[in-house]
């Protein structure tokens, strides 16, 4: 099962759009949208408009490829659970967002393992084309999670003042 | 600290829902020991955080002044209940307002700028500067040798 999801504030029909006109052409995929506020109902995906926690998880957890906007949410569970991403970052410009921030962040992450970033339909299908022995994955090093961790830590045990 | 009767180990951890929440919890083991209590924007979360208290407040952006008003009210009067001595947050406008009011009442405060924000901190991360002892971005290339610094990232 491929997931796609676009979160919980704002719409993003040119994912939507991208994601449904891959799986017409693909009728043996299964593919689940994730639709929030978006305006397109896809006619070759199953759909919902919004998750509570438990049920976003229980569909990221069967997905063997998630698909999403640049939400940090997102991309946090991917690469801390080696699940497999193709992020395509909302636009200013297509109103997608209130500024480009999505494609800063995109940007830093692209290079990490088992990340994909792509700028239009024509990126997302190379991309959902790809066998998915192509998408290498690797246990993230909590590093700099352990490290921040660390300066929290020493800066409660710090005295006051 | 001899004079205290009781040194009460209340801490706010606050986000939005969304990605500041995702990462909010990830440093919630930084608090071990301590009373954590959670300040979101959904009750949606009880179930994952319990049995840590969760209190909610609106969410608003910077365009929407009437809901900001409102968070305020709220955030100011959650602040003053339940007399926090620490408060962190990972974003965006519900932690401004915690930081700024936890200064008000001596907390000691946290921002931790959300992973969102590669080129620059956030509007409410640059904006409660003055009101965080420990002001952090999550990216090596935001930080400046006056803050925000960089000490680390949840991924």
């Amino acid at each position: 099962m491929i997931f796609v999801t676009v979160g919980t504030q704002l719409p993003f029909d040119r994912l939507v759009a991208a994601v449904d006109d891959w799986a017409a052409e693909h009728p043996d995929a299964d593919v689940f949208v994730q639709l929030g506020n978006s305006a397109l109902q896809p006619r070759f995906c199953r759909y919902t408009r919004f998750t509570d926690p438990a049920e976003w998880e229980a569909l990221f957890q069967q997905a063997e490829r998630v698909v999403s906007h640049a939400g940090m949410g997102t991309i946090i569970k991917a690469l801390d659970q080696g699940k497999p991403l193709i992020v395509m970052p909302r636009l200013a410009a297509r109103g997608e967002h209130r500024n480009d921030h999505q494609v800063a962040t995109a940007a830093r992450f692209r290079h990490y393992p088992g990340v994909r970033v792509v700028e239009d339909a024509a990126g997302l299908a190379r991309c959902l084309d790809e066998p998915l022995t192509a998408f290498q994955t690797e246990e993230r090093s909590n590093e700099r999670l352990a490290s921040l961790l660390g300066a929290i830590r020493g800066f409660l045990q710090a005295p006051a003042g | 600290m001899s004079g205290r009767r009781c040194e009460s180990r209340r801490a706010f951890l606050v986000a939005s829902h969304g990605g500041h929440w995702v990462q909010l919890r990830r440093l919630a083991p930084a608090f071990e020991g301590m009373d954590v209590w959670y300040v979101t924007t959904t009750a949606k979360v009880r179930e994952e955080v319990a049995p840590a208290p969760v209190l909610i407040v609106p969410d608003a952006n910077l365009n929407e002044k009437l809901r900001l008003l409102l968070l305020a009210g709220r955030m100011l009067w959650l602040t003053l209940r339940y007399r926090p001595r620490v408060v962190m947050s990972t974003g965006a406008a519900p932690g401004f307002f915690a930081l700024m009011f936890g200064k008000l009442i001596g907390a000691r405060t946290i921002w931790v700028d959300s992973l969102a924000n590669a080129e620059r901190m956030s509007v409410s991360g640059a904006k409660v500067r003055p009101f965080a002892d420990l002001w952090l971005t999550q990216w090596p290339e935001v930080a400046s040798p006056f803050g925000p610094f960089y000490k680390g990232a949840v991924i």
